[in-house]
């Protein structure tokens, strides 16, 4: 093969290469950012809710948690408009973290405080803090076109009205003993004590930082499955947080029908349930307003 | 240090300027031993000692063993395969962040140090040295630095391909810029990338959902379709890394052998071994199942050596019973159809031959669960749901079009000849190569390490 040819090849795949990219750009200021991914499976991925935060004016108020939080879907509070920013599989500090990046703040910042066993996830907060390099992420055009295409029709933003009449059917049954039980196992004993305390102080120091901001920080638990609130860990992590922030006025306080309450597992409430507790979350939110 | 990181991309730059430099001709040996070296210990560098233990004993037991080979030979090779079965299945007697061990510090030392990064393709390097050169009766023995550089050539040194010395040790002699063939390094580096970066790490995000307990949330149809993600994804995965290394080898002047020839077209297990891995397949053919009498002493010994050769090489991929499973297994397909191959092959019939792929890939990608969940119950829990409705409560549902997205290069490379894929793309090679650059970049998936650094 002649030097020649060779060079000429490589000119034509780097120039290619080039205008690809440069097309991608453009395409990314064109349509104002990168799509909201969708996730590949709808288990729900919290991209799309970050990159939507992102874009988009601060919202006067946040929901952070894990994926306890991130099942109660956004119009489940309607007519109260909250931001849901919940992390599946991750530690809530990841999104304080994020959300402390920011140059604004919401207004009002609410916080679960139910699992405090995982650290700050530093990629996940690389990746969506205001400084981060995703602000200049290009469209990717395959995804730009599934997540077009897939788009679901309660996306974020999109606030699709709510089906209460679920409300009126009666609580689904669902055999989830074995999620229970292995719950009970990986939260039994105090191997995770020591990251609860880290945790808790780290979002201790945090919430100082924000609140010196002029937002206001609340803190709320949601319900477990029967069996796994009496477990080792949830009790350490309810003391910790308590002894933490043993300010009352801090804590949404908020009741619901727990023998109406069903989990598709050991903690996440199947949408019925979600609703109810919403609902409930909803009325202590705007009494916090 | 991985293919993928920018450190990486760093490192191959300044070693290839340094490389083609006149001044440094001499040393071109020397300075890839170096630089295999830093790659090594960028990640682990309390295992470099092991690492040139390993290539140390090696020498001197080819120094002995091409004086006096029926001693020498065999203590050399007990010697490595030691090494491997320390490292490799200590875990199964000892548990290494045990509070006490042996209460010998020296042993505590070894027993904790961790499973070095790509031991078992050294090692194989290692025994390949040994048996082709005392085979040869070369003397003298190769000086220690091109030993060194036949083992630990940086862009095999992780995960292959498993290089027999006789086609490597001729390859050392000076190199020459104007004698790199660039665009063919190109080709199978951006090949190796894109397979990498956009089919097998996209793939993973959503093959996560076989892992415990992720798969008890998922229906018995999707199970079937995770199957034949992870079947692409493992294939993009380890053809990502090889044809990486070929283009790197290629770009120092190194001709490593490919790795893979479309394994998902073959019509039977055999013919699937002489595609897949092939380097490995050609390993365990030369230095094990012809040793033990390949097929030269009747039938059943020839079964026998089947299984055990893939017993073995199951094992050589882990310590656990899934692999052991997943090496038997094979075995067992191989010893089934052989009876039969010779009628089959001689049928002249696409229908057939199309039912056959079929039949090798669901077999095969069925297989693939024990790697996947080397724990045996999970596997055995995964396999078992394919075949049941799941009535838990918790239900995910996988998206298609990207999962046909995805997949599409590997179903690309697969199902479209090569003739008439390369008469397509003909004039637009460079074109091609390029956008698969821009679609790298942009459509990357999480980083994810490379399946096959764990082995």
């Amino acid at each position: 093969m002649n030097r020649k040819y060779q060079m000429a090849w490589l000119a034509k795949a780097t120039l290619t290469a080039f205008f690809a990219l440069v097309s991608c750009a453009f395409a990314t200021s064109f349509f104002g950012g990168p799509p909201e991914i969708q996730p590949a499976d709808n288990d729900g991925e919290a991209g799309p809710a970050w990159i939507a935060y992102r874009r988009e004016p601060t919202p006067q108020s946040v929901l952070l948690g894990t994926s306890l939080t991130y099942h109660l879907k956004e119009p489940f509070f309607l007519p109260v408009s909250v931001r849901n920013l919940a992390i599946p599989g991750r530690s809530v500090l990841t999104a304080l973290e994020i959300i402390a990046s920011y140059p604004k703040l919401p207004d009002n910042i609410f916080v679960e405080l139910n699992v405090m066993t995982w650290r700050a996830d530093n990629d996940f907060i690389r990746k969506f803090s205001y400084n981060s390099g995703a602000h200049f992420q290009v469209i990717a055009p395959i995804r730009a076109i599934v997540a077009y295409l897939g788009r679901p029709a309660d996306k974020v933003g999109v606030r699709q009205p709510v089906d209460e009449t679920i409300l009126n059917q009666p609580p689904a049954e669902y055999d989830n003993r074995i999620y229970i039980q292995r719950g009970r196992v990986a939260w039994s004993g105090h191997n995770h004590d020591a990251v609860i305390s880290e945790t808790m102080d780290a979002i201790v120091h945090i919430v100082q930082k924000i609140e010196v901001r002029g937002s206001r920080v609340y803190f709320f638990e949601l319900p477990l499955a029967p069996g796994m609130a009496d477990t080792d860990v949830a009790k350490t992590t309810r003391a910790v947080a308590h002894q933490h922030f043993s300010d009352a006025s801090r804590w949404l306080q908020f009741s619901y029908p727990a023998d109406q309450l069903r989990f598709r597992d050991h903690a996440h409430l199947d949408e019925r349930s979600a609703l109810i507790v919403a609902h409930a979350m909803r009325d202590a939110m705007t009494a916090k307003h | 240090m991985t293919f993928t990181s920018w450190q990486f991309g760093i490192f191959v730059t300044v070693v290839f300027g340094l490389y083609y430099l006149p001044v440094l001709r001499t040393f071109q040996v020397h300075l890839l031993v170096l630089a295999s070296l830093f790659f090594y210990g960028y990640g682990q560098l309390e295992l470099l000692p092991m690492l040139a233990i390993a290539v140390l004993g090696t020498h001197l037991f080819l120094t002995l063993a091409l004086r006096r080979r029926t001693i020498w030979l065999p203590i050399g090779i007990a010697f490595n395969l030691t090494l491997l079965a320390f490292f490799k299945y200590k875990l199964l007697f000892v548990t290494p962040t045990a509070a006490t061990l042996s209460n010998i510090p020296a042993i505590d030392f070894l027993l904790r140090l961790p499973l070095p990064i790509g031991i078992s393709f050294f090692v194989f390097h290692n025994i390949s040295l040994l048996v082709d050169l005392t085979r040869r009766a070369e003397k003298p023995p190769p000086n220690l630095t091109s030993v060194f550089l036949y083992i630990i050539f940086f862009p095999q040194l992780v995960s292959g391909p498993i290089m027999q010395a006789a086609n490597f040790m001729p390859q050392i002699k000076p190199k020459f810029l104007v004698d790199v063939e660039f665009v063919e390094a190109a080709k199978w580096t951006i090949t190796g990338y894109f397979f990498k970066v956009y089919v097998a790490n996209n793939l993973n995000t959503m093959t996560t959902y076989m892992d415990f307990p992720f798969y008890e949330t998922v229906q018995w149809h999707d199970k079937w379709l995770l199957l034949i993600l992870y079947s692409s994804q493992i294939y993009a995965d380890f053809f990502g890394y090889s044809s990486i290394a070929v283009g790197l080898g290629r770009l120092f002047g190194y001709r490593l052998p490919e790795n893979f020839n479309l394994p998902y077209i073959s019509a039977s297990f055999s013919e699937f071994w002489t595609r897949w891995h092939i380097s490995l397949s050609s390993w365990l053919r030369t230095y094990l199942y012809i040793p033990l009498g390949g097929n030269r002493c009747g039938e059943l010994r020839t079964y026998l050596n089947l299984m055990i050769v893939m017993g073995l090489g199951g094992l050589w991929h882990g310590a656990g019973l899934s692999y052991l499973t997943w090496g038997l297994l094979h075995g067992g397909l191989l010893v089934i159809e052989r009876p039969f191959a010779g009628t089959l092959n001689a049928a002249n019939s696409t229908t057939l031959r199309a039912v056959r792929v079929t039949f090798v890939f669901l077999c095969v990608s069925i297989l693939w669960i024990f790697f996947k969940l080397p724990n045996f119950e999970q596997a055995t829990a995964y396999l078992s749901g394919m075949f049941t409705h799941n009535n838990s409560p918790r239900t995910v549902h996988l998206s298609y079009a990207l999962a046909a997205l995805y997949t599409g290069p590997v179903i690309v490379q697969h199902l479209v000849p090569k003739a008439l894929l390369a008469r397509l793309t003909a004039n637009a090679e460079p074109y091609l190569y390029g956008l698969m650059v821009a679609l790298m970049y942009v459509e990357a998936g999480p980083d994810a390490a490379f399946i096959y650094f764990q082995f």
